[in-house]
């Protein structure tokens, strides 16, 4: 069976490009949902099964800080994965997530080999 | 306030490796700017932390097609939308943002508001000083940083 992913990020372009990376990168991808923030994703992720979570940091209506912490206060989405994909590689700021629980932390640009690994690290802790 | 000089500085390393890692663009200093003939599509980013300020970007029509194109890996450069190639602009313009303010404060964080296209067809994103130039492809690149004043 594969897995179901949502991209949360406000740039369509983004998603886009998030989305094109993970078809091509041969992930079991069962469906690939999208939302523009986290207020969006939490609604999704209401209606839907998702196995892993990709957000951006910075974006309108719920950030991505709020929206990891909303997930982690929220039983049914404590324990599902989430890769940070961001603009902002400061420390401070990796650390700030991943004390909220973030899974992993990916800087953009990233190569798309990056996203790659960085996804299958992700997975194989969840599975560890 | 940082040095906007060093800013400026570290505008075309930023730029570079945004455009090469994810734009699949070739960048490089230009020594003689060659501003489009065509119209600017320029895009503004304000941003708020230690410090805060505005990052601009500018590029003529064409060039900011083919790296809109290079960036979705279109098929048919000619299929896409205006909508689309203002978003991929404001793609660019966040993540060289983000890319010359981790390198300037690296021990801050920031918060990047969402690229604004701007009307008017810009040469150069306006009221911006730091500002330099960069060869793509056949256009010519224009970015800019500006710090905010800080209150006394």
């Amino acid at each position: 069976m594969g897995f179901r992913v949502l991209i949360v990020d406000d740039s369509p372009a983004m998603r886009a490009v998030v989305r094109r990376v993970l078809e091509m990168s041969g992930f079991a991808l069962e469906e690939c949902f999208e939302a523009r923030h986290g207020g969006e994703a939490l609604r999704i992720m209401l209606r839907h099964r998702v196995d892993l979570v990709l957000t951006d940091v910075n974006m309108p209506v719920m950030n991505g800080e709020q929206f990891l912490l909303r997930m982690r206060e929220h039983d049914p989405f404590s324990h599902i994965p989430v890769l940070i994909v961001s603009t902002d590689a400061s420390p401070k700021r990796r650390q700030r997530m991943s004390e909220l629980g973030a899974s992993g932390y990916l800087a953009k640009p990233f190569f798309p080999e990056a996203l790659r690994t960085a996804i299958e690290r992700v997975l194989e802790e969840q599975h560890a | 306030m940082p040095d906007a000089i060093r800013a400026a500085s570290l505008l075309p390393e930023a730029a570079e490796e945004v455009l090469e890692t994810m734009f699949f663009t070739s960048a490089a200093p230009a020594e003689n700017p060659r501003p489009g003939a065509g119209r600017a599509l320029a895009v503004r980013v304000r941003f708020e932390g230690a410090p805060s300020g505005t990052f601009g970007l500018a590029v003529d029509e064409a060039q900011a097609r083919r790296i809109a194109s290079n960036f979705l890996g279109a098929e048919d450069e000619a299929a896409l939308t205006g909508g689309q190639i203002t978003d991929v602009m404001c793609e660019l313009a966040n993540m060289i943002c983000g890319s010359v303010l981790s390198r300037l404060e690296a021990n801050a964080t920031f918060d990047i508001e969402r690229p604004e296209p701007l009307d008017g067809g810009e040469e150069f994103p306006p009221g911006l000083d730091a500002r330099c130039y960069l060869d793509v492809d056949e256009g010519t690149l224009a970015l800019a940083i500006d710090f905010d004043e800080e209150e006394p």
